[in-house]
């Protein structure tokens, strides 16, 4: 369980005002977080290549530092309780270290939320999410069904936070962007 | 963003941000023109930003009812989808290809100014190409249709709304069984009207291939038209192959029927209203859609193809009688129609009774309606015109046009027959003549007795409407519905006839 999901599941109702202390230790992981064996199939690379145009709309804040590829300027950016600039910043880590690349940014403390960073901490340490992992095996092997299901699942999640993802892991697998 | 949207909803709200209080939002605020000095916030706070254009003595209350709007839809955030966990479906040519690789078919329906683009992608992706999309400039179809012949491919339309594949419809078509007639057409209501027409005479269609209505005219020259029925010849699953549409030009009708003839299989050529005459190897030259599909049935049962034809026109003098039954009526007649083919049909038999008829798309360009949204004399509207479907949906689906102008054309005193169709199918409406109910009854209280109502089905029962509950529907209304579009435009100008 990530810390979105440990925030979703187990916290009570609180009422405006109060302090809250979260002390995840002793919170059950119920998946493997480190990142799938294998490399995507070339065969999908025409279905994750189109992920890189859901900056648009909502996401067009990111559009600019992409093309730049200034990725320290995403960090906090964009809309979104995980600003969406997060999102893209960690499926894009996900991405590289998946094909066994070095990620070139590393966020400077502070800059954005605290689930944010740790999201961010968890996916530079190599660390994934379940359904990510899901996709990152579909990606892997030859089942459209696998491949259309468990991206479905990522691009519904959240308002944006799903689709700055893909669209961030699309970044890291299907190389630089034209135009 | 969710609650933001809705914010913009409040009256006052000119702009409208909430986003987390982290450097880089507080720069893309700042240039979306809000002043954030003063603002202490830090990354994990939530900024409700709001601007107003209200008068100074009422902005405070408007800020605090924003926030308090804000707050509650944070609490409960509106509209909200569920997780839903649908399938991602693709957005792209090279994503869809992707999923489905063996994919041989695309079906393109976006603006015309683009789908001649998109076309030749497909194209060059090895796909045959439904083109759905109409306003598709005639130099970019003749570019596409080169490079698909060039490869093998098939390039079906522009404006092409049905085709059938193995006995699969895609677009409008109708529920009808698989057999082993062909049809080239220019893939519309009159593909539609002749697969209804063979299904009632208890024959199947195997493939419907359409090629848009200028295929066969000179610009174009019959590219498409002379592929498909090469295509259709080399296929030993076809046994009759029928052409139809409007009359091509001369040369492209030469080389179609040379074509044809070469292949040497039982062929009938529907070219409606056409001037070409005469049967002959094997060809049966028709000028009519349900007269196509008498000839193609016989033929395909091992019948006589002239002798089907013969006991087709007998079946319609038979028409009179129907005529004097419903009762002669004085005036006008007007032909409301959804299926461009129909109506063109309806035109050129109601002539041959009528006399001279105007329309929106006349058989002669001195017979075109001023204005299409006022009928003169003896008039018949193609209501899937551009001009009826520009940000509009087809009449084919929204009947309701059709139904205010059944009363519209009702209140004139002088007119005696209101024609129209009903279109069945996947895609159509799921009950048109329900749909076109409330326009014939105002229609019937505003003229009593001097109208006839009549009209033709294009559909079969296991079509999604069921033609037999259409036409109960409308025969408990006093509409006189007819088994086809000529023996409805016959019957309509019967009526009005001497």
């Amino acid at each position: 369980m990530g810390p979105r999901t440990f925030l979703v599941k187990t916290l009570p109702n609180f009422r405006g005002g109060e302090n809250v202390i979260v002390v995840p230790e002793g919170v059950q992981v119920i998946y493997d977080p480190a990142l799938p064996a294998g490399k995507m199939n070339p065969r999908w690379r025409g279905l994750v290549g189109e992920w890189r145009d859901f900056l648009a709309d909502e996401l067009e804040d990111l559009q600019e530092p992409v093309i730049r590829r200034a990725w320290d300027e995403l960090i906090g950016r964009g809309p979104g309780s995980t600003p969406a600039g997060d999102d893209f910043l960690s499926g894009r880590a996900s991405g590289m270290l998946w094909q066994g690349n070095a990620v070139p940014f590393h966020p400077v403390p502070g800059r954005t939320t605290w689930l944010s960073e740790e999201m961010l901490r968890d996916a530079l340490a190599g660390g994934i999410w379940f359904r990510a992992k899901r996709l990152l095996g579909a990606l892997a092997s030859e089942d459209p069904v696998a491949v259309t299901g468990s991206a479905g699942s990522i691009a519904d999640w959240g308002h944006t936070s799903g689709r700055a993802w893909l669209a961030g892991l699309s970044e890291a697998l299907c190389g630089e962007r034209t135009g | 963003m969710l609650v933001a949207k809705e914010l913009l909803k409040t009256e006052g709200v000119s702009v409208a941000s909430l986003s987390m209080g982290t450097e880089a939002n507080y720069k893309i605020m700042g240039s979306g023109g809000f002043d954030l000095g003063g603002v202490d916030a830090t990354p994990n706070d939530l900024i409700i930003a709001v601007k107003t254009d209200a008068p100074e003595g009422e902005r405070e209350a408007l800020l605090e009812g924003a926030l308090e709007k804000a707050k509650e839809y944070l609490a409960n955030p509106p509209g909200r989808k569920a997780d839903s966990g649908g399938d991602y479906r693709p957005k792209s040519l090279d994503g869809a290809l992707s999923v489905l690789p063996g994919a041989n078919l695309a079906l393109i329906s976006v603006a015309g100014k683009y789908a001649g683009d998109v076309a030749m992608d497909c194209i060059g992706k090895g796909l045959n190409v439904m083109l759905y999309s109409d306003n598709v400039p005639v130099e970019k179809e003749v570019e596409i249709k080169k490079a698909a012949a060039e490869k093998g491919l098939l390039v079906m339309g522009p404006d092409c709304g049905t085709i059938i594949v193995r006995g699969v419809a895609l677009g409008m078509a109708n529920a009808c069984p698989p057999g082993p007639v062909s049809i080239v057409a220019a893939a519309g209501t009159g593909l539609q009207e002749v697969h209804v027409q063979l299904a009632r005479r208890g024959v199947g269609v195997l493939h419907g291939i359409g090629t848009g209505g200028r295929d066969v005219r000179r610009e174009v020259g019959g590219i498409m038209c002379l592929q498909a029925v090469n295509a259709l010849l080399a296929d030993d699953e076809v046994e009759v192959l029928t052409v139809l549409g409007k009359p091509p030009a001369p040369e492209v009708e030469q080389k179609i029927l040379q074509t044809v003839k070469a292949g040497k299989k039982p062929a009938v050529l529907g070219f409606i209203g056409g001037e070409a005459k005469g049967d002959s190897d094997g060809v049966f030259i028709c000028r009519e859609l349900e007269e196509t599909a008498a000839v193609a049935a016989a033929l395909a049962k091992g019948e006589d193809g002239a002798r089907a034809r013969e006991n087709l026109f007998r079946d319609y003098e038979s028409l009179r009688q129907r005529a004097e039954t419903i009762g002669r009526r004085k005036g006008f007649l007007r032909g409301l129609y959804s299926g461009g083919t129909l109506c063109y049909e309806g035109q050129l038999i109601a002539r041959d009774i009528l006399g001279p008829i105007r329309s929106n798309t006349p058989l002669e360009k001195e017979m075109k309606l001023e204005d299409s949204l006022r009928s003169e004399q003896h008039s018949m509207v193609d209501y899937g015109e551009d001009e009826f479907t520009q940000g509009r949906l087809h009449p084919m689906i929204d009947v309701s046009l059709r139904a205010e102008r059944i009363y519209e054309e009702a209140k004139d005193p002088e007119v005696g027959v209101i024609l129209f169709d009903v279109v069945l199918g996947y895609g159509c409406n799921d009950n048109p003549a329900a749909g076109l109910a409330e326009g014939i009854r105002k229609a019937q209280s505003a003229a009593g007795d001097r109208i006839a109502f009549v009209a033709s089905i294009c559909g079969v029962d296991t079509d999604p409407q069921n033609a037999s509950e259409q036409r109960r529907i409308l025969e408990e209304l006093g509409v006189h519905v007819c088994e086809s579009n000529a023996r409805a435009a016959r019957l309509a100008a019967m009526i009005l006839e001497g």
